[in-house]
């Protein structure tokens, strides 16, 4: 008869969860101290449960800096509480969740962001979070649907103010670069947002411009707005003026966007005009 | 003089620390501080929070070990007890002692007797 196989170590699955929770910069010591002390999985589950949450709070206050939270916390809501349309709680839960994601992020972080597209990345995410974040304490607390109702006009708010804290997290993290690979010194990251800026307003004006002639268009010929739109192609309607709206913001999003991908080009075709002026 | 000031636990981790020696690491600095904390129970995590502290504030450095097959190929994190750390061990060691001169004067040797020690004054 073959020999029971004794358990020595906890199962896969819980060890597999423990491992995901635990920040990986602390993941080897932890999941061997609690390997070692293993008895049962019950055991190891409690064990589990009463350290994460310390090593993962530890981590934070190691990886952020508080004042760095706070301003970035203050440009969210700031960013989330402007617009006359949205209420205070969506503001609060952007805040909320931007403010976590932003610790979490650099506490699971492993490899220092690159420059100047890991940047981007965390404005990104940290603002698309508080998008998130905000539609949906409209949604479940509103009993609204997002789409058919006044709420669209509402979502398209949000997401713009999703874009101001993009434009805004993105300026910050440049500034005030910390442990980022690769960093140019402040002059240099100061001069990038300038050509940042040039880039964003070549891109948004004209996308502006154009967006305001074609809505005067489709107003002219009843198809956003007048008797033209019936309850049939009300929904059509609404999107449009969505998008037109948007286009402006998109624009700077996609300029900023294309600027931290390819910081050489953004600053050569710069340098290049400026030169042949 | 030291700066830095230390708390009851961070005091009671860096002696765990300084008893261990060599062989300071999570899973023992656990056992030796629950010892010295009894009877109050304390989480392997606040262990972790506290040395990482430590860490921050200069009284302890930490260093991976080689990986062990006992504990499923992992390393463990040693510490090791600083300068600055023994030297706010000291402080802080003084001002118990100096607590516990004061009590024993007040109270006699029956302080450390806890079956024959009794508050002086009960609700």
């Amino acid at each position: 008869m073959e020999p029971k196989k004794v358990e020595t170590g906890p199962p896969a699955l819980i060890e597999a969860v423990v491992r995901l929770l635990t920040p990986p910069a602390c993941r080897e010591h932890v999941l061997g101290d609690l390997w070692e002390r293993y008895k049962s999985p019950r055991q190891y589950l409690k064990d589990a449960m009463r350290t994460v949450p310390f090593v993962i709070v530890s981590r934070i206050r190691r990886t952020s800096s508080a004042p760095l939270l706070a301003f970035q916390a203050l440009i969210v809501f700031a960013t989330f509480a402007g617009p006359p349309l949205m209420p205070i709680r969506t503001a609060v839960s952007a805040t909320v969740a931007a403010v976590a994601i932003l610790a979490l992020r650099q506490a699971y972080r492993v490899d220092a962001p690159s420059w100047p597209k890991g940047l981007a990345m965390d404005a990104l995410t940290v603002s698309l979070g508080a998008v998130l974040f905000s539609i949906l304490s409209v949604v479940l607390f509103s009993k609204l649907s997002v789409i058919g109702t006044r709420v669209d006009i509402w979502l398209v708010s949000a997401l713009d103010c999703g874009a101001g804290a993009f434009v805004l997290l993105f300026c910050t993290k440049v500034l005030w670069a910390t442990d980022v690979a690769g960093c140019p010194p402040l002059r240099r990251r100061v001069v990038y947002l300038a050509a940042c800026a040039a880039w964003a307003t070549v891109i948004a004006v004209p996308v502006s411009m154009f967006a305001g002639f074609a809505a005067g268009v489709l107003m002219e010929n009843h198809i956003i707005g007048g008797p033209g739109v019936t309850p049939e192609n009300v929904l059509f309607a609404q999107a449009v003026v969505a998008v037109m709206s948007f286009a402006p913001t998109a624009a700077v999003i996609g300029a900023m966007s294309l600027c931290a991908a390819r910081p050489r080009l953004a600053f050569g075709v710069l340098q290049k005009t400026a030169s042949a002026r | 003089m030291n700066q830095a000031s230390i708390g009851q636990f961070e005091q009671v981790v860096l002696t765990a620390v300084l008893a261990l020696g060599d062989n300071a690491y999570g899973v023992t600095i656990h056992g030796h501080v629950e010892q010295l904390s009894q009877p109050k129970r304390v989480s392997l995590g606040a262990v972790y929070a506290t040395l990482d502290r430590l860490e921050d504030k200069g009284f302890v450095t930490s260093w991976l070990s080689e990986p062990t097959a006992e504990r499923g190929g992992r390393s463990k994190r040693h510490y090791r007890l600083e300068a600055a750390g023994e030297l706010a061990l000291h402080e802080s060691a003084m001002a118990a002692k100096r607590i516990c001169d004061t009590v024993e004067r007040f109270w006699g040797a029956n302080a450390w007797n806890p079956r024959k020690w009794k508050p002086a004054r009960q609700h």
